[in-house]
């Protein structure tokens, strides 16, 4: 029985993985079904100190302190809107709360490798966009959360979870 | 001071001065006169008592002289006696003389007369008497003291030359004093006449000036006065001609005046009528105004409900909109937990897929439930609006309709005031009408007082032409009065 929040065993291929569709901003993006943990609305969120502009803050997930990301922000297309809804999602330090927009539902998304295009996903979208597909007119980009919290971030939720 | 008083004072107040000065002179005459005569008298007895006196003292002496000369020579007693006589009537003289003499220097020379009179006497008496104790005279020689009595004769002798000269002096000095004071109150008298004189021209001369300024002033008022009256009676007379013309359009335009206050009084009669009918027609006005305004109250009550009636819908909208913000929350809950299903659901393997397919079927439906509530949400919105609209609207109706009832309320006092003003008017025409009938009484009254002015007028001009012709006259009056007072014509 695996624990909330850690990665699942197998990672995805590119194609044809069974992901959650959500709005961000402008943009639709995808995380697949395995990452997610669950979905909520917004909880209580503290801002951070000394913490990029893409961290929303902190807020507590089943009794964890979790570090709270805009996808929005993070893929640098967004404004500061209220978010819709909470994603918990597994990464390899634990769950990170992403802040949406609203989520489409589930789909099985059809996404390209990131390789071909470096001019859409070079920088540090690198690190997040796993594939870009689209979903009916719409561009959609299929997200992987491992590596999207710094580990300052991780350092200051730590303290703040040591601090509450 | 005489400035005030009449003509008549001021004349006998002159006479009155000339004989006061006339009796002043007379009086004044007589007592200059009898200081003359007084001065005369003292010159006359001077001259008779005093002088005369000491003459008689000469004589008496010269007789006494002539006796004891002839006793010397004769030695009777005749002489002696006489001589003795002489002496008496001397001394009485001398004695009387001291009684009238008053000038100091003649008593001096009395008292010296007297001494060597004393003396002589006293050196003559021993020759006396050796002459009586001779009886016969030889010679002369035989009688001592001789000499001795002729130097005291003639020292006697040349005392009375004295006294006599000393008073027929004082009698000219007298005589002169005497004469001088006659000229002196001549001379007084003569001044008093001349200021009477001048005193009786004066007031001649004053008489004169004064009659001539005062009555020359006032009959040359009189004759300025009768100019004046002369102008005033012609421009009177011209001003009646003119009176009297007007006077005549006076009448002719009061004629007028009645035609047209009948006119006026017709006219006010029918005024009034109409005003009449115009009351009557205000009265029945009166209840129509009372249905137009129950008409009116009854909308505003309907109006009142709508306005509730809406109010009562908004709420209840309000609560449907609280049951479909519930539902909408469900949907919105079962969306979250049907996806949160399915995430669970893919890592079950193939039972889990097909718990999947129902949780997503379960997503689907709380999605349709929540846009329906999101539609229902936006027609309750609308309902809201509308009743929000309506309310409002009925609320302007609701204020147009209170609008509208103050506007009928003005009007209908408006009309009740317009009903009240022709019930005025028509009492004011009534007035009208019986004031025209009074002032056409009082216009034909002043109609004939117009014609008895308008003979009156004419009247009054014959009367002013014969002012003036008496004036005329008494303008000429006064210039032949002026030219007998000697002031002149002006």
């Amino acid at each position: 029985m695996r624990q909330y929040g850690q990665a699942s065993d197998h990672p995805g291929d590119g194609t044809g993985v069974i992901s959650l569709v959500f709005r961000a901003g402008p943009l639709l993006c995808a995380l697949a079904l395995d990452e997610v943990v669950e979905t909520m609305r917004p909880l209580e969120t503290r801002a951070l100190a000394g913490t990029p502009a893409f961290v929303r803050g902190i807020t507590v997930l089943r009794g964890v302190p979790t570090p709270v990301i805009d996808v929005s922000r993070l893929l640098g297309g967004g404004t500061a809107d209220e978010p819709e809804r909470y994603l918990a999602v597994r990464t390899e330090r634990g769950a990170i709360a992403l802040a949406t927009g609203e989520i489409l539902g589930i789909r099985d998304v059809e996404a390209d490798a990131t390789g071909g295009h470096p001019a859409l996903l070079g920088g540090r979208s690198t690190r997040l966009v796993a594939g870009v597909g689209t979903l009916g007119t719409e561009p959609l980009l299929l997200l992987q959360s491992m590596r999207a919290v710094p580990d300052e971030v991780w350092e200051a939720a730590a303290a703040a979870g040591v601090g509450s | 001071m005489m400035a005030n008083r009449t003509f008549g004072a001021k004349l006998a107040a002159g006479f009155g001065l000339t004989l006061a000065l006339t009796l002043v002179m007379t009086a004044t005459s007589v007592l200059a006169l009898r200081y003359v005569l007084s001065t005369k008298d003292q010159v006359i007895q001077s001259a008779r008592v005093n002088l005369v006196g000491t003459e008689a003292l000469s004589a008496a002496m010269e007789s006494r002289i002539a006796d004891y000369r002839g006793y010397l020579l004769n030695g009777t007693d005749e002489y002696l006696n006489a001589t003795a006589a002489d002496r008496t009537v001397f001394l009485d003289q001398v004695t009387k003389l001291r009684e009238s003499i008053t000038d100091p220097q003649s008593k001096i020379l009395l008292d010296a007369v007297s001494d060597a009179e004393a003396k002589h006497a006293a050196i003559l008496a021993p020759v006396m008497q050796l002459r009586a104790s001779l009886t016969s005279l030889v010679s002369v020689t035989q009688l001592k003291g001789n000499e001795q009595v002729k130097t005291a004769r003639i020292a006697v002798q040349k005392a009375i030359a004295e006294l006599i000269a000393r008073q027929t002096a004082v009698v000219d000095s007298r005589s002169d004093a005497s004469s001088k004071r006659a000229v002196e109150a001549m001379i007084f008298i003569i001044g008093i006449g001349l200021l009477l004189i001048l005193a009786a021209a004066g007031v001649a001369w004053k008489l004169s000036r004064d009659l001539r300024r005062e009555v020359g002033a006032a009959v040359g008022h009189i004759q300025s006065s009768s100019a004046q009256l002369e102008a005033a009676a012609a421009q009177q007379a011209s001003g009646g001609r003119d009176q009297a013309s007007a006077m005549n359009e006076i009448t002719t335009t009061i004629s007028e005046l009645l035609i047209t206050s009948r006119q006026i009084s017709d006219s006010a009669q029918r005024v009034s009528k109409i005003a009449e009918e115009t009351a009557d027609a205000a009265r029945n006005g009166d209840a129509t105004i009372d249905q137009t305004r129950a008409s009116i109250a009854a909308i505003r009550t309907q109006v009142d409900q709508i306005v509730q009636h809406m109010l009562a819908l908004g709420e209840k909208s309000q609560q449907i909109g609280g049951v479909v913000e519930l539902v909408s929350e469900l949907a919105e809950q079962t969306n979250i937990l049907a996806i949160n299903a399915t995430i669970e659901a893919s890592g079950a393997g193939e039972w889990g897929r097909r718990f999947a397919v129902v949780a997503e079927e379960i997503r689907k439906l709380a999605d349709r439930t929540a846009g329906s509530a999101k539609e229902i949400r936006a027609l309750i919105e609308d309902v809201r609006g509308a009743v929000n609209t309506t309310v409002m609207a009925t609320e302007i109706g609701a204020k147009a309709v209170d609008s509208g009832s103050r506007k009928f309320d003005e009007a209908t006092s408006s009309f009740r005031r317009i009903a009240d003003l022709v019930s005025t008017t028509s009492d004011a025409t009534r007035e009208i009408e019986l004031s025209t009938k009074q002032q056409t009484t009082a216009v034909e009254q002043v109609n004939v007082a117009a014609s008895d002015t308008a003979r009156v007028t004419r009247e009054t001009e014959a009367s002013a032409v014969q002012t003036k012709q008496t004036a005329s006259h008494l303008s000429t009056l006064s210039g032949e009065l002026l030219d007998l007072v000697g002031t002149g014509r002006h």
